[in-house]
């Protein structure tokens, strides 16, 4: 397999990993919002 | 929720179209192997992200002089914090790119890696200003005229010094616009390097509304106790 689709599949597993990371942390904050409103 | 996917949806593009087109290196001109040149659709984005950081810290800072604040205070932190990450992500590939194009990670003598290096420095001492003083509203003062000082600093670095000593940069010229003002990069090159610069706007923006929400949190919580 061509080295260029490696790097590529790598930086979209991380890349996915960061989203999912940033997706959870958004969600956390809008929790810790709400209950710091209440 | 939308937006978010298309952030995914975006930069998954980009990262596809990087590697799966052809390299934007130019045969004529430049140095190293192909597939190095691809690292412009991430280096390129992330020193534009640290640029626009430094200027919306600037913004804020003066809004905060004016309106006392603290929101103020809280969005210009942030975007430093940010614009402090950007650098540091656009030097880290600028590096990488140097040692496979130009033989070595470093070089006191690139006026670019020159300005990036006064850059960080000039920001991790507005980070250590900001630890050393205690009072809230005198540290806020403080931190919002030295960054208005160092954005002001950092466009002459970024964008007017490296242009004035041209002989003493290695980088890539005319990678983006020539010096007749005409576009140098063809469709492909075009379509992702955008989308590349699209996406990072977006994600910054993404963070940083976390950021500013997490930094008010924890101030509230300080105030709190």
């Amino acid at each position: 397999m061509d080295a260029n689709y490696v790097v590529m599949v790598v930086t979209l597993i991380i890349w996915a990993g960061l989203f999912g990371y940033l997706i959870s942390l958004d969600r956390k904050v809008k929790r810790l919002e709400k209950t710091n409103e209440n | 929720m939308w937006w978010k996917i298309i952030i995914f949806f975006l930069m998954s593009g980009v990262i596809v179209g990087a590697f799966v087109f052809p390299s934007p290196m130019n045969p004529q001109i430049s140095l190293g192997p192909a597939d190095v040149y691809r690292i412009f659709f991430f280096h390129v984005p992330q020193a534009w992200m640290a640029s626009l950081a430094f200027i919306m810290a600037m913004v804020y800072s003066i809004m905060y002089l004016r309106k006392k604040e603290d929101i103020y205070d809280v969005r210009a932190v942030t975007a430093n914090k940010l614009g402090l990450i950007f650098a540091i992500l656009a030097t880290v590939t600028g590096s990488i790119f140097a040692k496979l194009t130009w033989g070595e990670f470093w070089n006191w003598s690139e006026i670019r890696e020159v300005s990036i290096f006064i850059l960080l420095v000039m920001y991790g001492a507005y980070f250590a200003l900001r630890s050393a003083v205690v009072d809230q509203e005198k540290k806020a003062s403080l931190a919002a005229v030295v960054s208005i000082l160092f954005a002001v600093a950092a466009i002459f670095l970024i964008f007017v010094l490296p242009r004035m000593y041209a002989e003493f940069s290695q980088h890539p010229s005319d990678t983006i616009i020539n010096k007749e003002g005409k576009m140098t990069m063809g469709p492909n090159v075009r379509l992702v390097f955008f989308s590349s610069l699209a996406a990072f706007t977006m994600l910054f923006l993404w963070i940083n509304s976390i950021s500013v929400k997490i930094e008010r949190l924890a101030r509230r919580k300080l105030v709190g106790e």
